[in-house]
């Protein structure tokens, strides 16, 4: 979390910074690159770097277990040189993201595939039962079943599906440039006129010493005495009062709820499908197949805006989405219900020796996950949450049901920061647990009869 | 030689009756965008999101100034822009922006 956090920071810091301190006609690029700042190209360094680094992480990686030249590799490399998407390394898992670019229908909505290559390993039952045996076979037979695993033994093939109702972000186009545009003009527009005109007097100046100012670098275009002078002049005004005023503008746009219209769109109430397929080989253990589907909706929608704006008789219009997010400051998170579907295969296999077999039935599985939760009075000091979980499966007759009602604290900052020194969180919880058998109920710090109970917290938010 | 060439090209490629054509294109989004361009001589001007997009916003250029571009914007979800300028219908430059929520940019570009 730490190095997250420096990470962020020099990212944020990091250009502006590090180039006020630096001789601009150092700089190796154009005048172009020169002059642009934004959250954008940071990200975009910061990608390539992550980019370099899961590379050389894969390019070590098959050094390391020998899989260089082997199926997963040929499989990477194929997918890159075909420029399908992305290919990424998440714990012991190579994850190959399908570019969802090609497979974004407008009638349709939108499908995003991946296929998952987990690290091959022994079945967790299976390896259970293995411990049963005589502590002279077990070595062995755990050696000659990792042996037999190959590298596409465990792998996942998921498609996700967001279908499209609406497209709200058509129409919010329009609020959000009647936001930007008054803020523009009183916040930065009179600097970026005049970091224009200095930018074509420079360009003049660079054309009149005889190179291009497009194509020009620094370094070149500083051996002359009027660009240098022009371009020092502008790169350090460019690095205090211009990159002063496009924080400025970050800032009054937030502060006009203009970066606040996403929360219309994201919570719109939507649907998102996903099939997954788990397939496994040998000792990796049965296949599975799941299919899910989750619905979700946000306190403040589109949706709710315009049913806000019938009620109270204002226009759809700039400021009355800007009267409406006002009124939900504090509030948040989303409702959502996740109902999963999983099939499961026989699976058996012989353990090494000959003398024995293990097998375990198949079976379906039913699991629905309801989760919610409300900010109370206008900061996000007091929070009420619930979730609630229902399993079922195939086989075990003990259906499960558990829930979850639980009132969220957050002290004020000096105590928020004693909390921490003793809790390594701030946060103090209060948790209402009701399960539907006492076996599932789990541990409580005060029982409320065999099935209910209290459990409280206080840092509960780890950090 | 070679140098004086460049620069006479570049002169040749504004006269009186070259214009200036901008247009901002955009996926996803919302995102908003402003052009301001700079002159070095008493013609600058602004254009806004509405005269860009569909755009074209056009100007009229004068042979005897250098031109330069600021484009600023920012992003309310993730989405891209680009920047298409037209300098008499032969000279053309595009400059892409991606963007995720919450970005703003910045971005100079020189008159081709």
């Amino acid at each position: 979390m730490k190095k997250l956090t420096i990470l962020a920071l020099a990212l944020l810091l990091g250009p502006v910074a590090g180039r006020a301190q630096q001789d601009p006609c150092a700089f190796k690029g154009t005048v172009e690159d020169f002059f642009k700042s934004d959250q954008k190209a940071k990200t975009e360094t910061a990608a390539q770097e992550a980019k370099t680094e899961t590379a050389a992480e894969m390019a070590s990686r098959t050094n390391d277990d020998g899989l260089a030249g082997g199926r997963l590799d040929l499989l990477r490399r194929a997918f890159i040189a075909l420029n399908l998407g992305e290919v990424t390394d998440e714990e012991g898992a190579m994850v190959f993201n399908f570019n969802p670019d090609r497979l974004d229908f407008d009638t349709m909505g939108q499908f995003s595939p991946r296929f998952v290559v987990h690290e091959a390993t022994l079945f967790a039952p299976l390896e259970t039962k293995i411990g049963t045996l005589p502590e002279s076979e077990r070595q062995s037979a755990k050696d000659a079943l990792n042996k037999d695993l190959q590298d596409l033994d465990d792998v996942e093939i998921r498609l996700r599906w967001t279908p499209r109702f609406s497209t709200p972000g058509q129409d919010l186009q329009t609020v959000a440039t009647d936001i930007f545009i008054p803020v523009y003009a009183s916040t930065v527009q009179a600097e970026f006129k005049d970091v224009a005109k200095a930018l074509a007097f420079l360009e003049a100046s660079i054309q009149a010493a005889g190179l291009d100012p497009e194509k020009a670098t620094a370094v070149e275009f500083c051996n002359k005495e009027e660009p240098r002078k022009k371009f020092l002049e502008l790169a350090e005004r460019f690095n205090t009062e211009t990159a002063k005023a496009i924080a400025n503008l970050r800032k009054e746009l937030s502060d006009h709820f203009f970066f606040a219209l996403a929360d219309l769109i994201e919570g719109q109430p939507k649907f998102v499908g996903e099939a997954v397929l788990h397939q496994r080989q040998g000792a990796a253990g049965p296949d599975e197949g799941t299919a899910s589907l989750r619905f979700e909706i946000g306190p403040r929608s589109y949706w709710g805006w315009k049913r806000w704006a019938k009620s109270t008789g204002k226009a759809l219009d700039a400021g009355s989405a800007q009267e409406y997010l006002k009124g939900f400051q504090g509030t948040l998170p989303l409702l959502s219900l996740t109902v999963d579907y999983t099939n499961t295969s026989d699976f058996e296999i012989p353990l090494p020796g000959g003398t024995e077999t293990f097998s375990q039935d198949g079976g379906r599985k039913v699991s629905a996950n309801l989760q919610g939760g409300v900010y109370l009075g206008t900061s996000r000091a007091h929070r009420l949450g619930l979730e609630a979980k229902y399993d079922w499966a195939s086989g075990d007759r003990q259906d499960r049901f558990v829930s979850t009602l639980s009132w969220t604290e957050k002290p004020d900052a000096a105590l928020g920061e004693a909390f921490k020194q003793f809790t390594g969180g701030s946060d103090i919880v209060v948790s209402l647990v009701y399960a539907n058998k006492p076996e599932f109920r789990g541990e409580v710090n005060q029982d409320l009869g065999l099935r209910a109970g209290l459990k409280w917290s206080f840092g509960g938010t780890k950090e | 030689m070679a140098k004086k060439g460049k620069i006479f090209q570049k002169m040749a490629a504004i006269n009186a009756n070259t214009t200036l054509e901008l247009t901002v294109s955009k996926t996803g989004g919302p995102v908003v965008t402003a052009v301001e361009v700079g002159s070095t001589g008493n013609d600058d001007q602004s254009f806004s999101d509405n005269d860009l997009t569909p755009g074209p916003a056009t100007k009229q250029l004068n042979g005897n100034n250098s031109y330069a571009l600021v484009w600023s914007g920012a992003f309310v979800t993730q989405g891209s822009a680009t920047l298409h300028v037209d300098v008499g219908g032969t000279n053309v430059k595009t400059v892409p922006v991606n963007g995720q929520a919450g970005d703003t940019f910045f971005r100079s570009v020189l008159i081709p």
